[in-house]
């Protein structure tokens, strides 16, 4: 079960990894050449999983509503969205922000189809969600303030992290300084 | 520079994810996931190029849409590789009997992970920066209202 749990885990880590990586060559190339990249990448690793693992029923697969074709339309957008969006607002911010549009969405989704209307803890988790991005987002205020996507230091909060002696001094001494972690 | 439109655009990122996510486990359930993935990712290809071609033929190659105008390193163009192996660990940690919910929540602790120590660290060209009391405590409490609706939507 432990290592169960640390396969979920590393695939949470893998997810940050690759929209991480796909906003850094966006930075480059643009965040829809970026979602092209990530696609083309992704799909070159699927088609070799496909050709081990073998095809499923494909009479049961065409049999599904076309409409259940079209998520990878969704899934480019996505990429070019988070591309544009991560380098700007920094990791935290995005994941919080994303995971809150994501879950409130998946929410929304699931009631029109039973029919009956969110009970009052799902909106108290909703709202908890909301907060929890909030909260990550005053703390990254003074950050993205200054970051158009460069790689800048030196303002405010976007301190050098380099150990210098005077640095190392000035941290021992002073309340935010690297106790903060 | 961060613009309120990014602020807008990341939580529209989510909502079109989740949409998406739900197209993808409906085909999912009518072939196997690595099919499923396969098809968005080659449908995702073609859709990225389209827009490629469109946004450049509206700005013509006069407007870069890109920040940096240094050349991407070659990693920069992999990062669908840890994607596309998502699908496979999630289906392994499903398949050996980890509860759906708990495998969804776990993914979120594990990217929250992920994002702060990219952060703190300046991974992949990103800014560095001190993690306050803010962020971890955001996160924290993120995470704990995903997991509420993680768990209370598999009870109804």
């Amino acid at each position: 079960m432990t290592a169960l749990v640390l396969i979920a885990l590393l695939n949470g880590c893998l997810i940050a990894a690759s929209r991480s990586i796909n906003g850094r060559l966006g930075m480059s190339i643009g965040a829809l050449r970026s979602s092209f990249w990530n696609h083309l990448g992704g799909l070159i690793l699927l088609t070799a999983l496909l050709a081990g693992a073998g095809l499923p029923d494909l009479g049961r697969a065409f049999d599904a509503p076309p409409l259940v074709y079209c998520g990878g339309i969704l899934g480019a957008l996505f990429v070019a969205m988070n591309s544009r969006v991560l380098p700007r607002l920094g990791a935290v911010m995005t994941v919080a922000l994303v995971i809150a549009g994501q879950m409130a969405t998946g929410l929304a989704i699931e009631y029109p189809i039973w029919g009956i209307s969110p009970r009052p803890l799902q909106i108290v988790a909703v709202a908890l969600i909301v907060l929890g991005a909030v909260l990550a987002r005053r703390a990254s205020h003074d950050v993205t303030r200054c970051n158009n996507g460069l790689i800048r230091a030196g303002e405010r909060r976007i301190e050098p992290l380099e150990h210098s002696p005077q640095a190392d001094r000035a941290h021992n001494t002073s309340p935010d300084g690297e106790r903060n972690l | 520079m961060a613009r309120p439109i990014d602020y807008l655009l990341a939580p529209a990122a989510g909502a079109t994810l989740a949409v998406m996510i739900d197209l993808n486990s409906q085909l999912a359930a009518h072939s196997n996931a690595i099919f499923a993935s396969w098809v968005a990712h080659g449908v995702g290809a073609v859709v990225a190029l389209l827009l490629v071609a469109a946004a450049s033929r509206v700005t013509r190659g006069h407007i870069s849409e890109a920040a940096d105008l240094r050349p991407a390193p070659l990693w920069a163009y992999l990062g669908g590789i840890p994607g596309a192996f998502t699908v496979v660990l999630a289906a392994i940690a499903l398949n050996a009997g980890l509860a759906l919910s708990a495998t969804l929540a776990l993914m979120l602790v594990g990217q929250m992970m992920f994002g702060l120590a990219a952060d703190r660290f300046g991974w992949f060209g990103l800014v560095r920066r001190r993690l306050g009391a803010g962020d971890l405590l955001g996160a924290v409490v993120l995470l704990c209202g995903s997991a509420i609706l993680l768990l209370e939507g598999r009870m109804s």
